[in-house]
């Protein structure tokens, strides 16, 4: 669905947005999705202080002033925004089974089943746009993985070769995970194993930093 | 800047004022004041406070964090008692005031069920001065006032008790912080907008931040009453809304009443509004949502408030922490590595780091 929209001056936008005018096509993309989560009709933020109406106007006001600066191609394409191609040699990501998408055999062959058992739904992706884009608008505001795991064994008072003994991880892993600098790990299943004896040798449940990395 | 009371004392010298209830309904050009003359004289003064800048006996000011929120039980008193056992871990003697007169609960979190001395003897009985009702509160440097169970009628302080207690808190010297009940009683409302860094927490469900946003309205209301007294504007407040013939609604719907009466003084006010600055913290929080939330009210706030807010920090969700309150020990020592407690940690430092950058800018 195209809005019409008012041309809106490019210093209305920036204060729409409450950003500064040298502000970069990604931070402008960051405003635009914390002022939609704010005032998304889920959200808690502004419960009692406006009304539908006022909320609605707030977002059509938001969204003007995003379409304003993307017209005026203050921010990247969308082709840009695709994740970049993956690297020559790493294993690419596994398909999704068919069969979560088709209808079972026994669908097809007997519809008035399916009618009682309706097919499974395929998964939102939108669900899972919307994780990845909350993780990286609070990011400054949690404790990451690496942080964590860095400010335990400081309170310890462990240097990392003490924790490269216990765990006989390398100490440059061992960095690489602390300031999440997950590119210089071994891809695969040993990142994962590596943050997991890393949070066990300093006592700590490794589900919720499993769940920082990517 | 925050207000201080201090520049009110140096830029109007005015006789020494009394902070007064009724101006509020004065302000809002309520119903007129039935009291006689000497109420009225009482009413039509600004609700100033002279009380002397603080001076410590190393030179330096005292620093006062005002830790409310508006909603009951949301963790200010776990964070006032826990942001205090840290700050004085970390070498500065701090000094706790538990300001929440009606349901005090400080001396429960720090693990001192019975105090020596409390409040009860700063306001009756022997009446000791502030600094001699300080009792150690467990640790090295940390000091605090109890509240009491011993008198009832706390919550409901009268004027010049309520005055002398503020004093008393401007006189205490070096980090200074105070637990405000809550609910947005004048009590809770005046000791938040006198201190340097005022701190709010809230939890991430709709009850809450309802309160906080009514807490932060009357906080805007106090400060634009203040202006109003101030500039002796009431006569053509009244007028204004006898014109406008109901009364304004809302916080912007007042600042445009004064603005057709005072120009000036709204940009005052505006100005006013602008430098009042509180921090904001998001307890129990579960989940990336809850700590997204705080960056939503900062952009609330400021739309719909004018009120710039300071998110700076969520504090995660632990059922430990209930249970070191029902064994009465302090919950950082026990957990050191637990998310909540470096999250605490972190919310320090920048918290200290804003302490910081005010005093420079005094």
């Amino acid at each position: 669905m195209t809005l019409k929209l008012a041309a809106k001056s490019t210093q209305d936008a920036f204060e729409v947005l409450d950003i500064s005018p040298e502000a970069s096509p990604e931070e402008i993309q960051e405003a635009y999705l914390l002022l939609v989560a704010t005032y998304a009709e889920n959200s808690f933020a502004s419960y009692t202080i406006l009304s539908k109406e006022q909320r609605i106007a707030v977002l059509r006001e938001v969204e003007a002033a995003y379409q304003s600066l993307r017209s005026r191609k203050r921010i990247a394409p969308r082709s840009a925004m695709k994740p970049a191609a993956p690297a020559e040699g790493t294993p690419r990501p596994a398909k999704t089974p068919a069969r979560a998408i088709k209808p079972r055999f026994w669908e097809r062959v007997y519809p008035a089943l399916a009618r009682l058992w309706p097919a499974r739904a395929p998964s939102d992706p939108g669900r899972n746009n919307k994780r990845q884009a909350n993780r990286q608008l609070t990011r400054n505001y949690r404790l990451t993985a690496g942080q964590h795991l860095k400010n335990v064994r400081t309170l310890k008072g462990l240097t990392l070769q003490s924790v490269s003994e216990a765990t006989n991880i390398r100490v440059s892993y061992l960095r690489a995970l602390e300031e999440g600098l997950y590119d210089e790990l071994p891809t695969g299943v040993y990142r994962r194993l590596m943050l997991s004896a890393y949070a066990k040798s300093l006592n700590l449940s490794p589900e919720s930093l499993l769940k920082d990395m990517p | 800047m925050s207000h201080q009371i201090g520049d009110w004392h140096q830029s109007h010298r005015s006789p020494s004022g009394i902070l007064n209830e009724r101006s509020q309904a004065s302000a809002m050009g309520g119903a007129a004041i039935s009291a006689g003359p000497a109420a009225e004289a009482e009413a039509r003064r600004p609700p100033e406070l002279t009380v002397p800048v603080a001076e410590t006996r190393n030179g330096q000011k005292s620093v006062i964090w005002a830790i409310g929120g508006g909603k009951g039980g949301t963790g200010k008193t776990f964070v006032s008692a826990t942001l205090g056992q840290q700050l004085s871990r970390h070498g500065s003697p701090v000094n706790l005031v538990d300001a929440d007169l009606g349901a005090p609960n400080l001396h429960t979190f720090l693990g001192v069920p019975e105090p020596a001395t409390d409040l009860s003897d700063f306001f009756f009985g022997k009446q000791l001065p502030l600094q001699s009702v300080l009792v150690d509160g467990g640790g090295a440097g940390l000091r605090f006032a109890a509240g009491s169970n011993r008198h009832f009628n706390l919550s409901n302080l009268e004027h010049f008790r309520r005055l002398k207690f503020l004093r008393h808190i401007k006189s205490l010297p070096g980090q200074v912080i105070i637990d405000i009940g809550a609910g947005a009683a004048l009590n809770a409302i005046d000791f938040f907008k006198l201190s340097d860094v005022p701190i709010l927490v809230a939890n991430a469900n709709p009850a809450s931040i309802e309160n906080l946003f009514l807490f932060l309205e009357a906080v805007a209301l106090r400060i634009i009453e203040h202006e109003i007294q101030l500039h002796s504007l009431q006569e053509a407040m009244r007028e204004c809304w006898h014109a406008a013939g109901k009364p304004p609604k809302s916080v912007p719907s007042l600042l445009e009443m004064v603005r057709q009466v005072d120009l000036a003084v709204e940009r005052k006010i505006r100005q006013a509004l602008n430098d009042f600055q509180p921090c904001l913290i998001v307890n129990k929080a579960r989940g990336d949502n809850d700590v997204l939330l705080g960056r939503c009210l900062e952009d609330v706030a400021k739309r719909c408030l004018g009120t710039r807010m300071h998110y700076v920090g969520a504090i995660p969700f632990d059922h430990r922490v209930a249970d070191c309150l029902n064994q009465f020990c302090p919950f950082v020592p026990a957990h050191p590595t637990s998310e909540t407690a470096v999250s605490i940690m972190l919310i320090m430092d920048k918290l200290l780091e804003r302490s910081r950058s005010l005093e420079g800018s005094r």
